[in-house]
Parts: C-alpha cells; structure tokens; sequence
C-alpha cells in the first residue's frame, strides 16, 4: 500500500492565495463604507476565497491510500472506492496562462457510490493516476477524449481496449463500429 | 473547476490594479489639468481669471498633490464605489455617467449576441458547403460587412430606420424618454433603436467570426474520424453535430475576450455618428477635457467589462477543453 499526501509547499502556496483573496475582499467591506451592490460583490467573492480556503485545509488533512482493492482518502470526508467498482475516471488540466504552460492536473474517481479528486500537487500523483488508469481498461471504462490525451501526456493508456484513440482512430487501426466508441454520445 | 476560477479571479487582482495605474498614468501625461485647460479657454475668451479662486479649486479637488496620492484617492474612491468627481460636469461621476454605463452594457451584449447568432449558422453552412454557390454568396456578404466603413453602414442603417420604420433619427431610445424615469414603453423604444447600432457594430465582427468558424470546421472536417464516421454509416449531422462542431467551437469561444474590447471601441465612433447616449462620446469629451475622475472610471469601466469578457471565455474553454497542451509543463 502507497500513502500519498499533498506537498507542503503546494498547500503553503494555496493557503497564501486564498488568505491573499479573503483578505483584499474582505477588508474593503470591513474598513471602509461602501456602496451596497459593491458590498455584495465583494462578500461573493469573499465567500468564494473561503470556501477555496476551506477545501485547502480538507486537502492538507487528507491523504490518500492506494492499494490493489482500491484507493481510500483517509482524513475529514474520508471515502473509498474499490478498483473493481471503479465506473469513472476523469482527468483534466487547467492553466490560469493564456499560453497553457505552468497549469495543474485534477482526476476525479468515480465508483462505489462515491468520488474522490486528487490535484498533481499530490506527492505520487501519477502513481495515483496510473493506478486508476489500469482499472480503467480492467473495467473496460469509456473515457472521453480529453481524460485519454491527458493520460497520453502523463504516459498512460487506458480504457477500454477497442476504444478511441485521440483523433478518433481505433488501436490498431480498426475503424469504430458506432458511434459510441467514437466518444460521440 | 472551482480551484480553477479562484486562481483565476486571482489574477484578475494585479491585472486590474496594473490597468488603474496605467489608466491614471495615462490621464495624467498632457501637460496641466483641468484647471489649467479651464484658465486657457476663459482667457481665450477674454474673461479675467481669479487665480486665487483656481487655487482654492486646485486644493478642493486634490489636484495640487503628487499624483500617488491622487491616484490612493481615487483608487480607495473606487472600491467604495464613489468614482470621484467631475469637474466639468460639477456632479459626482456617478450622477453624470446615470444609465450610460447600462445602456453600453445593453448595447455591446446585443451586439455579441448578434455576431454570435449571425456568423455560426453561416461559418456552419459554409464549411458544409465550402465552394458552393451559397458559400461564395455568403463570404462575399461577409467581406463586404467587413470592408464597409461602420459610419456609412451607420449613415445608410438610419436613413432606411427613419423611412420604413419611422425610428427617431440618431440615439438609443424617443426623445420623449430621454431622462425618464425606466418603463416598460422605454425598454420598448430602446429595443425598436438598438437594432441599428447593433448591425452597425456588428457587421464587420460577423464576417471575421464567419471567416474563423469555417476554417476551423473545415479543419475538423478533414480529420480521418470524420471521415470514418460517415463511411461507417453515422448519419451526416450527427457526424458534424458531436464532435467537429464542438472542437471547432473552442477558438469561436477564445474569442469573447478579444472581441468585447474592438466591440467597444468600435462602438465608441458609431455613438458619436448615431447620438447614442452611452460611455463613448462621453469619455472622448472627458479626455479632452482632462476630466481625469470622468474619463478614469470610463476607461475602468472599461477594463473590468474586458477582464471579466476574458475570465468568462476562459471558464468556457477550461469546461469545453481542459487538454493539457503539449510541451506546457504541469506545475505542482
């Protein structure tokens, strides 16, 4: 069994940006008379930074236990999901730079009634996702175009073995016989 | 997702905070303010200037500090949501913008709206239908929009408005409303007017838009799983519906960012030829007359309305497409 938990530096670094965000939104409302409809703005938003703060404080208690039956998160929340009941898998990448670079991965597990999403500041993250991404083929799983490019990236193939490749070829260069297999649900 | 939009609205902090002192910076490079452009115009005229009167006003109006501290003034002044003063005007800012802010909302909305409902049935068609009659007729339409100056379009728009429909010549809205207060018959009267700015404005983004959705789905349409897809028998607009529509979608959407700035300032000169009561003429007056509180608040108004253009058409694009590029690092 692995454990995995996020870097410290990663959540230092949230923590920064979230405290930064609630403190400029905050403040103003706090320190100074201010229109109504700003006011209201600036709580949203507020309200948002606080809510970003809260799910970095869940992220710097928890971590993640990954095995052969499964991946649990251990912490507030804590939920499991066995490999063999996993029925999603979701990887995305985000970038706040126009040009893409610098951004961060997020997978989002599915399964057992439950999900579980981890970020690539997680110490092992692509053991994590390689994990995932094996039971993923094992359950024949249909994964959509971007989860597939993603895992690329990262080195991986997974899903289902007759299903799409990036560009909507099939492996091996067998055509899709419908248009499912073609991630065009 | 979320995580996403608060390290986005993150940015958004220093980018606005580095426009406002651009903004303000730009403001206040002509030599002088509005005082000093107030005492050239009256002596022009042959009036006596009482220069310890101007001082008092220099001192009322903060405008004998450094400019650090105007612009602590005015930025603090900004994030209570008073915008200063005008000093042409004699009100605060806020009295003398009243519902131009709203109406320049109301018209560079419409105007997206219209180059969006406009250019995507017609980039579609014409990438279905590359070389046809209907594709060469409808480019030619789209370069035509394209080279018209807007003025004339503009020009020609309000002639035909005036004769077929009877709509007042120049403005958003009957005289008989102007300063009203808002009822239904004044949303009615601004919506029978806003066709004619929007079109305007409109026209040359439409066929640029047109031109950018047909060669993108021109480029989906070449790819081997389309054509896999209709050998196997996928009837033809599914095969276009699900998924080469949709990755030719992502440049159309990139571009909400770049296209709110050239709608307003593309809108700001078709104001002055239609009379449209919105932010444009007025801040190319407040300019002009170094009304820095007036023409500062436009120009932020401005900005925000861009920073936020370009924060929606990115939230789109990480929902559509959150493909990791390749090359791009991930980051920790």
């Amino acid at each position: 069994m692995t454990t995995h938990r996020y870097e410290r530096r990663a959540i230092v670094g949230d923590f920064i940006r979230g405290g930064f965000g609630l403190l400029l939104t905050v403040g103003p409302v706090l320190l100074m008379p201010m229109v109504t409809w700003l006011a209201v703005a600036f709580s949203a938003f507020a309200a948002l930074f606080a809510v970003y703060l809260f799910r970095t404080w869940l992220r710097s208690a928890t971590a993640l236990e990954v095995d052969d039956g499964g991946i649990r998160s251990t912490g507030p929340f804590g939920r499991a999901i066995r490999w063999d009941a996993l029925d999603a898998l979701d990887l995305r990448y985000f970038a706040t730079r126009r040009d893409k670079e610098g951004g961060w991965m997020q997978v989002k597990l599915r399964g057992d009634g439950a999900a579980i999403a981890a970020e690539s500041s997680l110490d092992g993250f692509e053991t994590v996702v390689a994990r995932a991404a094996d039971a993923a083929t094992r359950n024949r799983l249909a994964l959509s175009d971007v989860t597939r490019e993603n895992l690329k990236a990262l080195g991986l193939v997974a899903g289902a073995p007759d299903g799409p490749m990036p560009g909507g070829m099939a492996p091996g260069g067998t055509a899709p016989d419908n248009d499912d297999r073609m991630g065009m649900r | 997702m979320f995580d996403y939009l608060v390290r986005r609205l993150l940015v958004m902090i220093p980018t606005l905070v580095a426009i406002s002192i651009i903004t303000f910076i730009i403001i206040q490079l002509p030599p002088g303010d509005y005082l000093s452009t107030l005492i050239a115009e009256m002596e022009s005229q042959g009036e006596n200037v009482d220069l310890a009167k101007i001082a008092a006003l220099r001192a009322q109006y903060g405008l004998d500090q450094p400019m650090w501290q105007q612009y602590l003034l005015w930025a603090g002044g900004l994030l209570r949501g008073d915008f200063g003063y005008s000093f042409e005007y004699q009100l605060p800012v806020a009295d003398v913008v009243g519902d131009r802010v709203l109406l320049t909302c109301v018209l560079n909305f419409g105007t997206i709206l219209f180059i969006y409902l406009v250019s995507f049935p017609i980039g579609i068609y014409s990438a279905t239908h590359q070389y046809s009659w209907g594709d060469y007729g409808l480019t030619l339409v789209g370069f035509i929009g394209l080279a018209t100056p807007n003025f004339l379009l503009a020009l020609v728009l309000l002639y035909f408005a005036n004769v077929w429909f009877g709509t007042s010549i120049g403005g958003l809205m009957d005289p008989s409303y102007i300063d009203q207060p808002w009822t239904w018959g004044k949303v009615v009267s601004v919506l029978e007017h806003l066709w004619v700015p929007v079109v305007v404005i409109g026209t040359s983004g439409t066929a640029a838009m047109i031109r950018r959705l047909r060669a993108n789905l021109l480029d989906e349409l070449q790819k081997q799983y389309v054509i896999t897809a209709r050998a196997k028998g996928l009837p033809p607009l599914r095969a276009l519906l699900k998924y080469p529509l949709r990755m030719a979608l992502n440049p159309f959407i990139a571009d909400i960012g770049n296209m709110l700035p050239q709608v307003v300032s593309g809108s700001a000169v078709v104001a002055m030829v239609l009379s449209l009561p919105t932010t444009g003429p007025m801040l190319i007056g407040a300019l002009q007359s170094q009304d820095m509180y007036l023409a500062g608040s436009f120009l932020m108004f401005l900005a925000v309305l861009t920073v936020v253009g370009m924060l929606l058409s990115d939230m789109a694009l990480a929902w559509l497409d959150p493909r990791i590029r390749l090359g791009g690092g991930t980051a920790r």
